[in-house]
């Protein structure tokens, strides 16, 4: 057993030249690769072996390559961390450990000394471990510079993954930005084509400008509470009270039943829209014309169908008088019988009932009704949508 | 300005097929309703990238207008596949020309909402150097 001797070597020389390399070093590989290049340079390591926090794979650098290795739950690298913890910060040497080291391709190396340097829990890694090979042994002097190399080498992969983090978050921010972009044209656009279906079945400047106003208001309430990155639509149960109390309907003049739902911001809008027509037209026809007169709505989701379907109901009771079916289709029979299957591949049916109009709305609860899976997904892998508890259940 | 309209300036797609692949059914009949006056035969409209694809694959096309963002999918596999077989395709999106893959940053990309006219004349342009082709009197 031979220890090596400073014989006048420039140690701190070579180490401030190796912690320049690791510091330029950019990537995981590159940082372990210049520090088990500097710990060769200065104490003669064979490798070392960086431990992580919480991931399943540790690298193993030896001044040859490196390479990232699985790690089995209870590895003899952590048994070796777990035993030298009780020491905190300070770095911990062991002689003849007799643990054997699994070398890149199968090649395995009895280990004479390891130089143990436990990082700060900010780090991703719990440790960085220096080790020699059988029949070498560091002088302390080499070992004492040691443990910077491996505290400035945790540090530049932190710097590293803090301007990623940094990158990420920028970018996941333009994305939002072209999402409201995207919403508020998509938005005008569709103002544009109600004002022109308006304008088409108006009778007077004054009906068009009411129902303008009527459908406008109506997509506007949706607006409020559609979270920022558009992921989410209001609760259902809301949005048919929002549009209740917007037109003064009464607590006693509507019954609502059904489980806790959120719908895409399409199908929000689409919905909303469809609402404030049967409202309307309630109000103008149906059961908000008499004083006994109810709307029930009632949805249900059923789960016994792949994807799940939203069964949604407008019941109107206790009209005696209900006008027929009017002679040419308006905006709202448009809206149920045209845009509810185009935009939500649902099922529909519209009926002028004895006692009331009578709505049914069947809709598949799939990515494009219900509020994850929204947004630009093809340039944004790392944007995963957050599945709501409610539609997990669903 | 003055010149008499002719029945080519009333109807300047007459005889063109034009796939119309957009998620909101309003913008969707909108646009149909612009080239069905200008004189262009309609496929779809389609809400899905699915439907765009089937007609895509069985039909003869000669411009589409596709809507980048459908129900949450990129359009961009549409307009890959009928760049394919040589048909143009005309973007008409809310996003802006960023979103855009390299290989289609010199498309047409008309924003919403989309200027008509403008779509008119997008259509006719993409479409009018093919018809040139085949037209030996007007070359």
């Amino acid at each position: 057993m031979t220890s090596a001797v400073s014989t006048g070597v420039d140690f701190t020389g070579r180490l401030s030249r190796g912690l320049q390399r690791v510091v330029a070093a950019r990537g995981s590989e590159a940082v372990f690769a210049a520090a088990a290049k500097a710990a060769y340079d200065i104490a003669g390591a064979d490798g070392l072996c960086a431990l992580p926090r919480d991931f399943p794979h540790y690298w193993l650098v030896t001044p040859e390559a490196p390479a990232v290795l699985s790690l089995k739950q209870d590895s003899a690298w952590h048994r070796l961390v777990a035993s030298t913890a009780t020491a905190a910060n300070d770095a911990i040497i062991q002689h003849r450990p007799g643990m054997e080291v699994e070398l890149p391709e199968g090649r395995r190396l009895r280990t004479e000394t390891i130089l143990t340097v436990p990082l700060d829990p900010s780090s991703a890694y719990l440790a960085i471990c220096f080790f020699w090979r059988d029949g070498f042994i560091p002088s302390s002097e080499q070992l004492s510079l040691l443990p910077a190399l491996a505290c400035t080498s945790s540090l530049a992969l932190r710097a590293q993954q803090q301007e990623e983090d940094l990158q990420r978050s920028h970018e996941r921010q333009r994305l939002q930005i072209l999402e409201l972009q995207h919403r508020a044209r998509n938005i005008l656009a569709l103002v544009r084509s109600i004002i022109r279906r308006s304008s088409s079945t108006a009778d007077s400047a004054e009906y068009f400008a009411s129902h303008l106003e009527g459908r406008i208001s109506a997509l506007a309430r949706t607006q409020g509470s559609l979270i920022i990155d558009g992921r989410a639509g209001p609760e259902l149960e809301d949005l048919i009270r929002a549009e209740m109390t917007a037109n003064a309907v009464r607590e006693n003049q509507f019954v609502l039943t059904g489980p806790s739902i959120r719908l895409s911001t399409r199908g929000t809008e689409t919905m909303a829209l469809m609402l404030h027509e049967l409202t309307t037209n309630a109000l103008k026809f149906g059961a908000l014309t008499a004083a006994g007169g109810l709307i029930a709505v009632s949805w249900s989701v059923d789960n016994s169908t792949s994807p799940s379907r939203l069964r949604w109901n407008w019941t109107e009771t206790g009209v005696t008088i209900v006008k027929t079916t009017p002679h040419r289709r308006g905006f709202g029979q448009e809206l149920i019988e045209r845009v509810l299957p185009y935009e939500l591949d649902a099922r529909t049916k519209f009926t002028f009932a004895p006692g009331g109009v009578l709505c049914e709305v069947d809709l598949p609860l799939n990515a494009r009704t219900t509020s994850f899976n929204e947004g630009l997904r093809e340039t944004s892998p790392d944007m995963n949508p957050e599945i709501s508890p409610e539609m997990r259940q669903g | 300005m003055t010149t008499k309209p002719t029945t080519e300036d009333k109807a300047p797609l007459t005889g063109l097929r034009v796939l119309v692949v957009e998620d909101d059914y309003f913008i969707a009949d909108e646009i149909c309703t612009t080239l069905r006056n200008g004189g262009a035969e309609i496929l779809g409209p389609s809400p899905d990238i699915e439907q765009g694809l089937h007609l895509i694959r069985s039909q003869h096309i000669d411009c589409a207008v596709l809507d980048i963002n459908l129900r949450g999918d990129l359009a961009f596999s549409l307009a890959r596949e009928l760049q394919k077989r040589g048909t143009p395709s005309i973007f008409a999106t809310g996003y802006d020309s960023s979103v855009l893959p390299g290989a289609f940053s010199n498309s047409v990309r008309l924003e919403k909402p989309v200027n008509l006219a403008a779509l008119l004349h997008a259509v006719q342009s993409l479409c009018t150097p093919m018809k040139t082709q085949a037209d030996p009197e007007r070359s």
